[in-house]
């Protein structure tokens, strides 16, 4: 009986050491969540990326490391995850509109400074990005660390269709008045010149900004939306630019559904050939290689920035050197759940890896990768405009407004652009909803 | 039965379940609602107390305004819609139709009323549809020669508004039909009988017989209806967003926007208030009108 107790006791006692060094060996079960506005089933969103790089990390000897991924409209992100916060529930990365609009974010102190404690994951932000890449998110901060990562390398400009250009015999515009002149002459032939997305709102705003830009500098409209160094919405520059958006609107450049077309519409009318140029970001160079919905041959398909204003005071050259190189969408890392830990092993193979998925997909990547560089004639045109032309960095219309008033910019943009509001009217509520949250200096 | 109801300790045992349900699920969250008006921020992050701050906002927010003017506008325009419509819809189904046909009639009369409001709002997005292809309002109007009248119905702040209404009537007029009807079946036959023997017409039977009758159930679906206008979201939230600009932007899309998209959950809050003030004012008044008129 003892003998047999003995041997029980041992055989026990064995099996708690084997279990013990099985389990210490494999990685405890854990579900990374990620909340997203657009679905990874999306070639060009970043969910697709980070469910591209979850899909290799499991597969590679991290069985109980699983993902969910929640996707939330644009319009209903920011409730969910002021409800995530709220429950002290923050995912481990969700995208969020980069600029201003993080602050709320920051405020709560939900997710990670990327300055001080990106390390933590055994990497430096520059061994996986270059110096401008992370100037450029410092220029979209409000506070000196930056709280997010980069998501794409982004150009802003005018794509067009160059069969349309050539039964029309148009050449590439130079100045502003040469780009109305291309698109009176596509209206004369029965063609939209340019396809906007003015239910987003921003599709409108951008032109303000164009405009405005190219008559005092890149940075007159952030300082604009801060009431910075004497600038005000009310200043004639933004009268002059409101005023130019309003008469291309109501012209028809962009034909006369804008404010019912979102930016799927928008590539449908270019893809199509309803347009003759749309007025987008370099992302949208994933949708160009699809055939299934672009049948426009990528050799057809020509970029240019808006040219600049002749006599103004910054001149021609430096508009073609001006562009948006920050996209929208900011990576941002939960807090939380980075500091308990348990996924920074993943989090440093995806910020390792990013770039090079990426580039798989067909994305302009701001982060390094070892991948040899191959990429299709538009993304190539794209890139080759970034290296070679690219020289005053600036961020979007709205990238340094508080909430409120991006919400005043973007809907009244709506009425400016059909004409049922003024230009006079459109910059005074601007500024005066600047003026409520940032009182002049 | 009669016992059991004289019975005070039964009846509390038979609505203590629902009561409890409405307190955890309506009366609370209710007085929450009305806690949160005198915060900023977001609760159990960051919420600072502000007094009365968020109602003195409510007096210069030119947003507000605006949306209460358009909420106002939606209760005039879908709260008319549906009452007359619905009523002219109930006469029909009573008087208008062969007995036959009636069950068909109610069926296809009340099918917009269980068709979700999601589905709804996208079926109409479609109907109004400008671009890349015509929806059906447009593709008609250039089939009957009328292109000049096609038009981005959604899309332009003239036309929104009533492109919205008329979605929501037509999703809302069978429910208020079905009432109506409900109503009608209810008042007795020998009256119509009699009046139609002293000689009355049809008509002179539903003026001065039927309608009189009606006036509970009139009362029930203007309170309902008011209601359901000052509280709606869905039909505009996806077939404009509250656009262009602020053209249907009601109190509750503004609510939303103010809790959800710039943080402001106290100031969301004190807009929430005022749209449960205002259905209490509007269907006291109309409560105060039929008594007053009930003792006249």
């Amino acid at each position: 009986m003892r003998k047999s107790s003995k041997i029980l006791a041992a055989a026990l006692a064995a099996a708690m050491s084997l279990s013990t060094v099985a389990f210490a060996e494999s990685d405890p079960e854990y579900v990374f969540k990620v909340v997203s506005e657009q679905a990874p089933e999306v070639p060009e969103s970043e969910a697709h990326i980070i469910q591209m790089a979850l899909d290799a990390y499991i597969a590679d000897g991290h069985p109980n490391f699983s993902y969910e991924f929640e996707v939330c409209d644009q319009n209903d992100l920011a409730s969910r995850l002021a409800i995530l916060i709220a429950s002290n529930d923050v995912p481990d990365l969700f995208n969020y509109e980069d600029g201003t609009a993080m602050d709320a974010i920051v405020e709560l102190d939900a997710v990670v400074n990327v300055s001080k404690d990106f390390n933590k994951l055994g990497i430096e932000l520059t061994d996986i990005m270059p110096e401008s890449v992370i100037d450029a998110k410092h220029m979209l901060s409000n506070y000196d660390d930056i709280y997010s990562m980069p998501s794409q390398m982004t150009t802003n400009g005018l794509f067009y269709n160059k069969a349309i250009f050539e039964e029309q015999g148009l050449e590439v515009p130079t100045t502003w008045a040469e780009l109305e002149a291309v698109c009176d002459k596509l209206l004369e032939a029965g063609i939209q010149p340019i396809a906007s997305n003015g239910a987003d709102g921003w599709g409108i705003t951008r032109w303000i900004m164009l405009y405005a830009d190219r008559l005092a500098g890149a940075d007159c409209h952030q300082l604009a939306s801060r009431n910075l160094e004497g600038w005000s919405f009310r200043d004639d520059v933004f009268l002059e630019a409101a005023a130019k958006c309003q008469e291309m609107y109501q012209k028809g450049y962009m034909g006369n559904a804008y404010n019912a077309m979102s930016s799927t519409e928008q590539y449908a009318a270019f893809c199509s050939g309803q347009a003759a140029m749309i007025y987008t970001g370099s992302w949208f160079a994933v949708s160009l290689l699809d055939t299934s919905t672009n049948p426009i041959p990528q050799e057809d398909i020509g970029y240019f920035t808006p040219p600049g204003i002749e006599g103004s005071e910054m001149g021609l050259d430096y508009a073609l050197g001006l562009d948006d190189l920050s996209c929208a969408n900011a990576i941002c890392i939960g807090k939380k759940k980075f500091e308990e830990g348990t996924n920074n092993d993943f989090l440093r193979y995806l910020f390792e890896n990013i770039g090079t998925y990426q580039r798989e997909v067909g994305l302009l990547s701001p982060y390094y990768s070892e991948m040899e560089e191959s990429y299709e004639p538009v993304q190539q045109m794209l890139m080759d405009h970034l290296e070679q032309d690219s020289k005053y960095p600036t961020l979007w219309f709205e990238a340094k407004m508080d909430a409120s008033t991006q919400d005043i910019a973007q809907y009244n943009a709506q009425l400016l652009a059909e004409g049922t509001m003024t230009p006079e009217e459109y910059c005074e509520e601007l500024a005066a909803s600047v003026d409520e949250n940032y009182p002049a200096e | 039965m009669e016992k059991v109801l004289r019975n005070r300790k039964a009846i509390l045992v038979f609505i203590l379940p629902g009561l409890l349900a409405y307190t955890c699920f309506v009366f609370y969250p209710m007085c929450q609602s009305i806690l949160f008006t005198f915060f900023e921020g977001t609760p159990n992050v960051k919420f600072d107390f502000v007094g009365l701050d968020n109602y003195k906002r409510l007096f210069t927010d030119k947003s507000f305004r605006n949306s209460f003017l358009v909420t106002m506008q939606y209760l005039l325009v879908t709260g008319t819609g549906w009452i007359i419509l619905g009523y002219g819809t109930a006469l029909l189904l009573r008087y208008g139709l062969k007995a036959k046909h009636t069950n068909t009639a109610r069926t296809i009369v009340y099918l917009p009323v269980v068709i979700p409001g999601v589905a709804a709002a996208a079926l109409w997005a479609k109907i109004f549809e400008i671009s890349p292809q015509y929806g059906l309002l447009n593709s008609l109007l250039k089939a009957i020669g009328l292109e000049s009248l096609v038009r981005p119905w959604i899309g332009t702040s003239a036309t929104a508004m009533w492109a919205v209404c008329i979605a929501e009537i037509w999703k809302g007029i069978g429910y208020y039909a079905i009432i109506f009807y409900a109503g009608l079946m209810d008042i007795p036959k020998d009256l119509e009988e009699a009046a139609s023997i002293d000689g009355a017409s049809k008509w002179q039977v539903i003026r001065h017989i039927v309608f009189p009758l009606m006036r509970p159930v009139f009362i029930m679906c203007v309170v309902l209806a008011i209601m359901n206008s000052l509280r709606v979201y869905d039909m505009p939230r996806i077939l404009t967003n509250g656009g262009p600009g602020y053209a249907t932007t009601t109190l509750s899309i503004y609510m939303y926007k103010v809790a959800f998209k710039q943080w402001k959950y106290g100031y969301g809050s004190t807009v929430a208030v005022v749209t449960l003030l205002l259905t209490v004012v509007f269907t006291s008044i109309v409560k105060r009108m039929d008594r007053k008129e009930m003792t006249e």
